[in-house]
This record gives structure tokens, C-alpha cells and sequence, in this order.
């Protein structure tokens, strides 16, 4: 057994607290099936994608460190594309209200 | 404008059978899905973790002979909270229930003396070494010898324990959101004869 394959087999144990936790959790906040199955696979997905992202991140700054300001300025612009450009652009627009005269045609 | 939802009834008892049986407040409140859910998951989750620490990651230990434990605002502390203090993960996991209760036993009814063979905590009458603090030789062994699967393991231990302070909630006062509230769900029906 390679010492990487060793290090990582303990996380082999992880996707059955990623989900026992979400399915858990979501079940503590909605009482109707679809909603704890739904709420419970957007746990999952947030998580994964969190662990899988800090894994991958730390993979390539270990196997490349002499690149590590390139690495770590590429890091940072993934960061802020995905915290504030992505929402900007995927922003749905909001109805006006019930009682606005505003787009009332005259 | 609709009116405000009637204020929710809470539960105690079922919140107290939450806590013994994780998911039994639930089935006895008629939510037998969620109730089993919660025992399934939970309990699967808090031995799991007991097997990859080889059971031996659940106990509170006997701190009489530890150096004091000496805490800002509280000061020096004894008994239990000493205890906890050298072993704060039991913090997390008593609350998934009657599972850990054996951890309690052993810390009431472990003699201080040591086995004459082995060292270690002699058995006890009826859980043997279940749950049973090991001691610190053992405790090396595991945490040297072993691949991080018994650190990992006391994380699930602690993070089932936790997971079930929400479903105690959860039968006490029902989940977080109630579904009848959200927009998009079916407007609920008028009762018989109301409005007439």
C-alpha cells in the first residue's frame, strides 16, 4: 500500500457522515419528504464540493510549491467569481410589489 | 394578508424520549418515518464511529488523580465537570442518550485501583470494559499504532450526540420550517363550518 493510498483511506469513511448529517439535518428543519430528500441532497453537494475543493487545492500546492503565488492568485479569482461575479449574474429579478402603480401603463 | 400561523405546541415528553431513544419522540407524536430516520441515522452514525475506535472511543474519565483542573470564571473544579474537562468530547456525545449511559456506570463504579495483571481498569460487573476509560498505555497504543481511523471516530461519536440535540428539538417544538408557511405550498383548507 502506497503511503498516499494509506493517508487517504481514512476518507473513505466520510461520505456516510456527509449523508446521515444532511439527511438528519434537513429532517430536523422540514416535515415533508420531498423537501428533507431535496434540502438533504444540497447538503450533500455543498459539502462534497467543500471537502473535494480543499483537497484538490491542497494536492496541487503540495505537488507544485514552487508555483504557490500563481496558485494562490488563481485560488483568489475563483473566490471572488464564484462569491460575487457568479451571483450577480445568475440574479433573478425581483417582482415589483402587489400594489405598485410603477409599471401600470397609463 | 394571511394571518399568522397559531403558535406552535411543545412537547416535553416526546422531547425527553428524543433524548433516551434518538427518533422515539418523533414515532410517538405519529411521525413514525422521521422518528425512524432519526434512530437509523443517528444511532448508525454513533456506533460506526465506536467501530473505527475499536469501541474504545466513549468514556468519562476518573480525574481524582489528575492534576487540578483549573478554569478562569469557575475556578477549580471536581467530580464530573473535571472530568469533562479532561474529556470534553463526552460533552457531545452524552446527548445521544441511553447509548452513552454505560460511560456514566463505568465512571461511577470503576475502582480507582488498577488490575494487578493487565494494569489497566479492572472489568466491572456487568459492562466489563464497555465504555470503560482505558488507560493511558492503551491510550497511546491506539492514537500510535493505529491509521487516524479512532480520531475520526470519536468526531462521528460527538457529531451523532449533537445531530440529536436537533431532534430532541425537533420533537419538542416540530422542525425548523413549517412547510404549511412557505409560499409555494398548498393554502391550507378551511376547517368545516368555518365561515359560515
Amino acid at each position: 500500500m502506497t503511503p498516499l493510498f494509506a493517508a487517504a483511506s481514512v476518507y473513505w469513511h466520510l461520505p456516510i457522515l456527509l449523508v446521515v448529517f444532511s439527511l438528519v439535518y434537513s429532517a430536523t428543519r422540514h416535515d415533508r419528504w420531498d423537501r428533507i430528500l431535496w434540502e438533504a441532497g444540497g447538503w450533500v453537494v455543498r459539502m462534497a464540493t467543500f471537502l473535494v475543493g480543499i483537497a484538490v487545492g491542497l494536492y496541487v500546492f503540495s505537488s507544485y510549491p514552487d508555483y504557490w503565488p500563481y496558485l494562490a492568485g488563481a485560488a483568489a479569482a475563483v473566490a471572488v467569481f464564484v462569491m460575487y461575479v457568479l451571483p450577480a449574474l445568475t440574479k433573478k429579478p425581483t417582482p415589483p410589489p402587489a400594489n405598485s402603480t410603477a409599471n401600470v401603463p397609463k | 394578508m394571511s394571518s399568522p400561523p397559531p403558535p406552535r405546541k411543545l412537547d416535553p415528553l416526546a422531547a425527553v424520549l428524543s433524548y433516551l431513544l434518538p427518533g422515539l419522540g418523533q414515532v410517538v407524536q405519529g411521525r413514525i418515518g422521521k422518528g425512524v430516520l432519526f434512530f437509523v441515522g443517528i444511532y448508525g452514525l454513533f456506533f460506526y464511529g465506536m467501530w473505527m475506535g475499536q469501541m474504545k472511543n466513549v468514556w468519562l474519565p476518573d480525574a481524582t488523580e489528575l492534576p487540578d483542573a483549573d478554569v478562569p470564571v469557575a475556578g477549580k473544579l471536581f467530580g464530573v465537570p473535571k472530568a469533562l474537562y479532561y474529556r470534553p468530547q463526552f460533552v457531545g456525545q452524552f446527548w445521544i442518550g441511553m447509548a452513552a449511559w454505560p460511560a456514566l456506570m463505568q465512571y461511577a463504579s470503576t475502582p480507582p485501583e488498577p488490575d494487578a495483571e493487565t494494569g489497566g481498569p479492572p472489568p466491572t460487573k456487568y459492562l466489563g470494559h464497555y465504555m470503560q476509560a482505558p488507560n493511558e498505555a492503551a491510550l497511546n497504543d491506539l492514537q500510535r499504532n493505529g491509521n487516524k481511523l479512532w480520531d475520526l471516530g470519536w468526531v462521528y461519536t460527538v457529531i451523532a450526540g449533537v445531530l440529536n440535540v436537533l431532534v430532541i428539538y425537533d420533537a419538542f417544538a416540530g422542525p425548523v420550517v413549517r412547510d404549511e408557511d412557505e409560499p409555494d405550498a398548498a393554502p391550507a383548507q378551511p376547517e368545516p363550518g368555518a365561515g359560515s
